[in-house]
């Protein structure tokens, strides 16, 4: 799974225009009743319900019932120890250590990229980014086995140089082996949703301030990082949540050995289940959402706080 | 004769990012090129890997074999299959909804595109969850087929299907083409097949490939469902024969490379065109499976 | 309230890309005090000369002297000048407060004093009840006060404005050029103004530099300019012209086949001698119409444009000449009746026949702005 929210739309003139315009033909058509207005979004909405809002009520529901219908915490105690636990933690590291590096390397290239007058050069790199972007799931994790498994391109070469990896406590089937290979689809996205924002930094503002005395790093204190940090924090968000839901590229990994809670409600999910953790997968399941929305919730914060100067 | 003087003094769009950052070539030449090394490292390695025989050998078994099996077509077929229902299901929700909303309820446009945003809020492993539970008890024609792929799939591509089509129609003026047709005696039917669906190809073919290409690779609810799709049968191969797995693998990558660049490419080019409305490069989202 | 400006020199400025000069050799000196407008076609350098000026460009030659100083090799950030853009310069993320005390802030004055600093500006552009919205929030007249107030705030020696109107309508433009022109003379500073619209020139300036091709082609008065142009590309870009086909006569005369002997001033024009066959640059406003039943010129189009009315007048000679009548003239003419033209003024410039018409040359300039 993952996840979008492209920011760059929320700072789009699009918002405005349809709300002057929204105003301006609700008062020439009279209100004939919200209804007759709406009937044509009920297949889609109803439709949504059924195959979105019915599971995931289920499961939020669920998790608080035990086998037996009644209600209970039981399940979430369940959830916040041991093994569980476990991945919750092993689940966080993943994403913010993915999340983190992705949105570095990331910045740098789209900076780069910027800064280039060669449009050759930029045309492939935001047109590969938003092919590489789309790159996941099982195709990518065998590739990496090709790169830096046991038997991989790299492995080979670094053995063959004396320094084998797998002896230096590295693992491709590991939580810092998903970093890595988590950063061939997190860095495009980063720098597909960084690109409009630097490029949205204009020329004018960098003369009016040394017009105005100011030297680079004031304008890049006062100017420059402001008008970069919140499409900067919004990005690592949804790298963050991107990563902490993927699940193929990790369970064709390691086949489900790996503590994550993805990995583990899956293999909840296929039967895996002991007595007495009926409803465990639930409330993972809960949990995950949870983390989802309070990520959502920050994101939709921060792009507020920018839209206040954005148009 | 006509002398015409170039216009000098107007510098172009050329210097205007290196005017603003500063970055020194070094600096610039080698975070590009380290970046690009990483992404193209692991396509040359899983080329090598799949040409790899015994005793270093070059070899192309691992694809002949791959050819060969049974499986390896039938998991395509239900792939594609299940891609084409998907997209077509896809196409009949989102074509009325969308217009509809730009036409009737331009108001709530920021509104339906955060709902068709809601799907990322559910990991797909939890969305599976919920279907099992909830649905047990439906008939086995939809919960026993790979129908319930089709159907959780439009939900699960959602996000970017609808961006796509919604920035499609957005660049058009909608009202003032129904109006025009309607004005020339034209209904609904003849409005959608002659006006509106032609204008709005690219926004259709951009729906349709993502919502495809995700379908293709969509792991997770699959193989939690117990379907043998073309990546669950990319993962049994793995377990047995990594060379296979890797061969196909990167086959897979390329035949969903190729679609993807055209439609970045395509959408690329309307995005110049029209750079003033508020179309959204669909492929701002990452199609994580 | 400000000290009065200080005077400004440009000498020998050159620019070149690659080879093509975007600048060659341009002199200019303002006086103190005094508001010089640059005026051309895109592409004619004067912006280039504006952000030289301020040390936004490099200069392959040539000196910039403020007040006598030499400030040729200082940073942009070093010169004190205040300049206006054409839009969007405005710091998105700082109210209008923040952007006219940022140059104060830079300056490290203490925030009361900025906080009263930037109170007065924005009272002095009329904004102050806007001082905390942000640049969103402002109309694109409203921003370009902002901008105005906060290239004023750093008290700069010489303040610049590069086509600061041209991207508002019509109405707040002239409004705005209005407030400019009365800021600045209230304030007293040396001022240069870059645009390409001739009206918006004219209405400003103390003086107008007219420049093509990277070279100024006249510096006066908007008087001077109009009236007495020096080239024909300043006729022909400064107002509209005639262009009819003439002979020239005894000194200070030519004879026009549509319009008669015409006389033009002879100290604009030397070099010329009777016989000379030359084209003769006649503004619309210096022809007069008369009816006239055996005149022979009859009116094919006309255009009320409120204070004249722009007629265009089928010769005898098969050509076309625009006169520009006033609505009362224009009141008393049988549209539908024969005419015949006469001479109200001097003609503008002569030019020596060739085979080139370098108003289509202007046209072609004016098409790629």
């Amino acid at each position: 799974m993952s996840t979008v929210l492209s920011p760059t739309s929320d700072q789009g003139t699009g918002g405005n225009g349809v709300v002057v315009a929204s105003s301006g033909s609700s008062r020439r058509r009279p209100r004939r009743g919200r209804w007759h207005n709406s009937i044509g979004t009920v297949p889609f909405l109803v439709y949504l319900a059924l195959f979105l809002g019915v599971p995931a009520i289920s499961v939020i529901v669920t998790a608080f019932v035990n086998g037996s219908g009644h209600p209970t915490l039981s399940n979430f105690n369940e959830a916040v120890h041991g093994v569980y636990l476990q991945s919750f933690v092993a689940s966080l590291k993943l994403s913010f250590g993915a999340a983190i590096i992705s949105t570095v390397v990331g910045l740098l290239a789209a900076l780069a990229v910027c800064s280039s007058s060669n449009r050759i050069l930029r045309a492939i790199v935001t047109a590969g980014s938003g092919v590489f972007a789309n790159t996941g799931g099982v195709p990518l994790a065998f590739s990496f086995v090709a790169t830096v498994g046991n038997f991989g391109l790299i492995t080979k070469l670094l053995s063959d140089a004396g320094f084998n990896p797998y002896n230096h406590g590295f693992s491709l089937y590991s939580v810092l082996g998903l970093t890595i290979v988590y950063q061939y689809f997190l860095i495009p996205l980063m720098i597909l949703i960084m690109i409009p924002p630097i490029d949205a930094l204009r020329k004018e503002w960098v003369d009016a301030s040394s017009s105005l005395g100011a030297t680079r790093t004031q304008f890049w204190r006062w100017v420059g990082i402001p008008l970069l940090l919140p499409p900067i924090l919004a990005a690592f968000i949804v790298l963050f949540t991107d990563s902490f839901a993927a699940y193929a590229t990790a369970e064709a990994l390691t086949s489900g050995t790996i503590p994550l809670v993805p990995i583990q409600l899956g293999s909840l999910i296929s039967g895996n289940v002991l007595a007495g953790q009926t409803n465990l997968g639930d409330a993972l399941g809960a949990g995950m959402i949870f983390i989802v929305v309070v990520a959502g919730g920050l994101y939709i914060y921060v792009q507020r706080k920018a839209s206040r100067w954005l148009r | 004769m006509v002398a015409v003087t170039p216009t000098v003094g107007a510098k172009g769009v050329k210097d205007k990012g290196s005017d603003v950052l500063k970055l020194g070539k070094p600096f610039r030449f080698g975070i590009i090129g380290l970046v690009a090394v990483f992404f193209l490292v692991p396509i040359l390695a899983s080329a090598r890997y799949s040409f790899l025989g015994n005793n270093n050998t070059f070899t192309i078994s691992a694809y002949t074999e791959l050819f060969g099996t049974n499986e390896f077509w039938s998991t395509l077929f239900l792939s594609v299959k299940i891609g084409l229902g998907t997209v077509f299901l896809t196409l009949a929700l989102l074509i009325p909804t969308v217009i509809w909303v730009n036409l009737r309820l331009p108001h709530l446009r920021r509104v339906f595109e955060a709902i068709s945003l809601l799907p990322l809020v559910v990991p797909s492993v939890v969305i599976t969850l919920g279907v099992i539970t909830s649905y047990k008890h439906l008939p086995n024609l939809i919960i026993g087929t790979p129908v319930i792929l089709a159907l959780e799939y439009v939900v699960l591509a959602l996000p970017y299907s609808y961006r796509t089509f919604d920035s499609a129609v957005q660049s058009l003026d909608l009202k003032t083409l129904v109006e025009a047709g309607q004005s020339l005696g034209s209904g609904w039917g003849k409005l959608l097949r002659f006006v509106l669906l032609p204008n709005l190809r690219s926004g259709l073919f951009g729906a349709a490939v993502l919502t495809f290409a995700y379908c293709i690779g969509e792991f997770a609810v699959a193989s939690l469902l117990s379907f043998t799709t073309f990546p669950v049968f990319l993962v049994q191969v793995g377990q047995t024969a990594a060379s296979q797995a890797v061969a196909l693998s990167l086959i897979a990558l390329l035949f969903t490379w190729i679609p993807l660049a055209v439609i970045v490419i395509i959408f690329a080019q309307r995005r110049n065109r029209a750079a003033a409305i508020d179309a959204v490069d669909p492929l701002e989202a990452g199609v994580q499976v | 309230m400000e000290r009065s400006g200080l005077s400004v020199e440009l000498v020998g400025l050159s620019r070149y890309y690659k080879d093509v000069a975007a600048l060659s050799s341009l002199d200019l000196k303002a006086e103190a005090g005094e508001l010089v407008v640059l005026l051309g076609p895109s592409g004619c350098g004067k912006t280039t000369a504006l952000r030289a000026l301020a040390g936004l460009e490099r200069l392959d030659e040539g000196t910039v002297s403020i007040g006598g100083r030499d400030v040729t090799g200082l940073a942009p950030s070093k010169r004190n000048i205040g300049m206006v853009f054409q839009s969007y310069s405005l710091f998105p993320n700082m109210t209008a407060r923040a952007n006219v005390e940022f140059g104060l802030r830079v300056r490290k004055m203490s925030s009361a004093q900025r906080a009263e600093r930037s109170s007065e500006m924005l009272e002095l552009v009329g904004l102050k009840a806007q001082a905390d919205r942000f640049p969103h929030q402002l109309s694109g007249g409203q921003q370009q006060r902002v901008a105005l107030a906060r290239a004023l705030a750093i008290k700069p020696e010489v303040l610049l404005l590069d086509e600061p109107l041209s991207a508002l309508d019509a109405k707040v433009r002239s409004l705005l050029r209005e407030e400019i022109r009365r800021i600045q003379l209230e304030l007293g500073i040396t001022t240069f103004f870059v645009t390409h619209d001739q009206e918006e020139a004219l209405a400003l300036a103390d003086r107008i530099a007219v420049m093509n091709g990277g070279r100024l082609e006249q510096f006066g008065s908007p008087l001077e300019v109009y009236s007495h142009p020096a080239t024909e590309f300043v006729a022909e870009f400064v107002g509209s012209v005639n262009r009819v086909q003439g002979v020239v006569g005894e000194t200070g005369k030519v004879l026009v086949d549509e319009l008669g002997v015409v006389e033009y001033h002879t100290a604009g024009n030397s070099g010329y001698s009777r016989g000379d066959a030359v084209e003769v640059l006649v503004r619309p406003e210096a022809i007069g119409l008369a009816q006239d039943p055996t005149g022979g010129c009859s009116i094919v189009g006309q255009s009320f444009l409120g204070a004249s009315v722009k007629v265009k007048v089928a010769t005898t000679r098969g050509s076309i000449l625009t006169c520009e009548l006033s609505p009362l003239e224009a009141s008393q003419l049988d549209f539908g009746g024969a005419v015949s033209l006469y001479m109200k003024g001097p003609a503008l410039l002569l030019s020596r026949r060739t085979g080139i018409s370098s108003a289509s040359a202007v046209e072609a300039q004016s098409a790629m702005s």
